[in-house]
């Protein structure tokens, strides 16, 4: 489904990531982790096609196309997700209005039809009440006066609406307290599925008791140092990052 | 024809046109030496500092000619469906039967005191000018038992006197009595692209405990320049909302004034300006607090293309004894080009201490972290510009209260700014 192969990157000319090579097939949960400034959010935001960021090297093919070449909403279209770290705030914009524009232009990239009110009301209620998110919260501005936790519960239920085939959870766990992660967790497995896939973006072990996954990467200094199953983030928990970067000096 | 460049031709010009008023009305010289005593303003005048006259001075104008004909409302654009409709043909009233039927409603011509008008000739000389000007003076007087649920909808149709730019002076004055409530839309059809200069003079005289909400729209004058003077006064628990919607218009000058003369009267301004190439639009408003115990809320939101410039100047007067105000200004501008300019201006000058006032002015340009956003959840750029743009106008078009109107503006202004 995906694969970076030699990805380097850079943000005014100083590089950030500096070979990174990983594939994610259907039905696989990755958890990258690594300490701060390692390159985690970087490699979420390339994906995603923030254009802040100037690939140097390397490629991404996802489902078949180089997803580089791609705009952001054409990447969305693809099946491509991120959950912000940091959702943006737009005043005026309903949740429910913006999340009907981003279903029909998704639509209309796939030449599907665009979906009826009552139909995309119907499916609203659904997903919402996956991530236990209140209808009155729809119709308030996109993010807007939202806590922190809202708004990744948001987050997570425009991921629901637009059931995308790989979805990347950009620190979707960062100051959230453990009832609003349970509910997150719970929002993430419930759309698992044999077909699509998650990458998780964290610094901490405790989401993976609650979405365990089947990969574990370490991301130090733009690169994989390390790749490993569940074990590997229960390990990293108890020493830290530590041992790992004299690992990496060493060799 | 007349021009307007030099005062003293305009008066032998005036002699010539209308040699009966001088003798019949000695108002009339009175007003037209207090008009070539102030002149026309340069742009060493403060208040018209962004508003060149050059050219629309330098025009050969024709003065407006009775016209018959029946001018169907139909034929324009409506904007509503359902209104009581009044059609002046460049600001002569054309008298329209099924008025006399309405209930509440008295709609009669008559001449503007010109000995009223000239104490302000320094700032704005132009209701002076359209007082000099026009002929008829419209007069509607709504009375408490006028069913407010259907507007008036005031049609100016605006065109050439054969082939020669107009000089149009439509004059309108409002008298909502004691208790009485009506919308009052007014709007501009220039036919078949004509030229000209329009230059309306509008007043409003709210009696206590009277509601006027006043809508006032130009659009489409592409090649007609409009100078609007718009003077509202309140009485107590009185209530009046101007809303002005500029879009699609060239070289618009609009200067706005509420004054709040009693006590608990409330004034609220509005204004949305779509512009977009060489356009020039100018906004100035007053809001005049002199009775203690009044409100006034202020919002003027500019969306801007191309090369087009913007004028904001609002003025908040709080006099000495208009204690316990309440006044509240924002003007909020979104460029969408790096060439179009918003020059904004909060000017408060508040003599009583006991008031609440505030005042805000924004620029900025469509955020890029909100637009990449909407990318991310496949919005294309372009359709993310409509929906911040939306988002940003739709504030004001919502505080229009008619419901045709909201979507009406609501789609031509999108379209407009080209998202």
């Amino acid at each position: 489904m995906l694969n970076i192969t030699n990805l380097h990157a850079s943000i005014e000319d100083k590089p950030i990531l500096k070979g990174i090579d990983l594939t994610v097939n259907p039905g696989e949960v990755h958890a990258i982790m690594g300490p701060n400034g390692s390159g985690k959010s970087t490699l979420a935001s390339i994906l995603a096609g923030r254009e802040d960021y100037t690939v140097t090297d390397g490629n991404i093919v996802f489902n078949g196309k180089d997803l580089l070449e791609l705009a952001p909403e054409e990447r969305a279209g693809e099946g491509l997700f991120l959950a912000f770290q940091y959702p943006v705030e737009i005043p005026g914009v309903s949740t429910a209005n913006f999340l009907k524009t981003a279903l029909n232009e998704i639509r209309k990239y796939r030449g599907q039809e665009t979906i009826d009110a009552m139909d995309f009301l119907a499916l609203m209620k659904e997903k919402a009440k996956l991530v236990e998110l209140d209808m009155s919260f729809l119709q308030r501005s996109l993010n807007e006066g939202f806590s922190g936790g809202e708004k990744k519960r948001n987050e997570i239920f425009q991921m629901a609406m637009l059931e995308p085939s790989l979805a990347i959870l950009d620190e979707t766990d960062s100051g959230l307290d453990i009832d609003a992660l349970r509910i997150v967790a719970q929002g993430v497995n419930a759309l698992r599925s044999p077909q699509n896939a998650t990458i998780l973006i964290t610094h901490y072990q405790r989401l993976l008791n609650y979405i365990v996954p089947d990969f574990v990467h370490v991301l130090y200094k733009g690169k994989i140092v390390k790749t490993g199953g569940k074990e590997l983030a229960l390990e990293l928990e108890e020493k830290g990052y530590d041992w790992l970067k004299e690992e990496v000096t060493l060799s | 024809m007349i021009q307007l460049h030099s005062l003293d031709t305009l008066k032998e010009q005036l002699q010539q046109e209308y040699p009966r008023t001088f003798v019949d009305n000695p108002e009339f010289t009175v007003g037209l030496n207090s008009l070539m005593k102030s002149g026309l303003p340069t742009p060493r005048n403060e208040e018209w500092k962004y508003f060149p006259l050059n050219a629309l001075v330098m025009t050969d104008y024709a003065l407006p000619i009775e016209k018959d004909g029946i001018y169907e409302p139909k034929q324009f654009q409506p904007y509503i469906h359902d209104a009581h409709h009044i059609v002046l043909v460049n600001g002569h009233f054309v008298n329209h039967q099924k008025l006399s039927e309405i209930p509440g409603l008295t709609c009669s011509t008559d001449h503007t005191s010109l000995s009223d008008i000239s104490s302000n000739a320094h700032d704005n000389p132009f209701p002076l000018l359209n007082a000099l000007l026009h002929n008829d003076r419209v007069v509607l007087q709504i009375d408490n038992y006028f069913d407010h649920s259907k507007p008036i909808h005031i049609i100016h149709v605006i065109e050439n006197v054969e082939n020669t730019p107009v000089l149009a002076s439509p004059t309108i004055s409002i008298l909502s009595k004691t208790g009485a409530k009506a919308t009052i839309i007014e709007s501009y059809h220039v036919n078949s692209n004509s030229k000209g200069l329009v230059n309306t003079s509008f007043t409003v005289d709210a009696e206590e405990h009277s509601e006027i909400h006043h809508i006032i729209i130009q659009d489409g004058l592409q090649h007609c320049a409009m100078i609007y003077t718009c003077e509202s006064t309140i009485a107590k628990h009185a209530k009046v909302q101007d809303h002005v919607i500029v879009h699609d218009s060239y070289k618009v000058r609009n200067t706005i004034t509420g004054k709040l003369i009693e006590e608990h009267g409330l004034y609220n301004v509005y204004g949305v300006v779509s512009a977009n190439e060489q356009s020039l639009i100018d906004n100035h408003t007053i809001v005049d607090h002199i009775a203690p115990h009044c409100e006034s809320n202020e919002l003027f939101k500019h969306v801007l293309d191309d090369s087009s410039t913007a004028v904001f100047n609002g003025k908040i007067f709080v006099r000495l004894d208009a204690q316990k105000t309440n006044a509240y200004q924002s003007n909020r501008t979104l460029l969408l080009s790096p060439k179009a300019t918003i020059n904004t201006k909060p000017q408060l000058e508040i003599f009583a201490d006991d008031v609440k006032c505030s005042h805000g002015a924004t620029t900025g340009s469509v955020d890029e972290e909100s637009l990449y956003y909407l990318q991310a959840r496949g919005i294309p750029k372009e359709v993310g510009k409509r929906l911040l743009t939306d988002a940003f106008i739709g504030e004001v078009i919502q505080l229009l209260e008619v419901e045709e109107l909201k979507s009406y503006f609501a789609d031509a202004l999108l379209l407009d700014s080209g998202v």
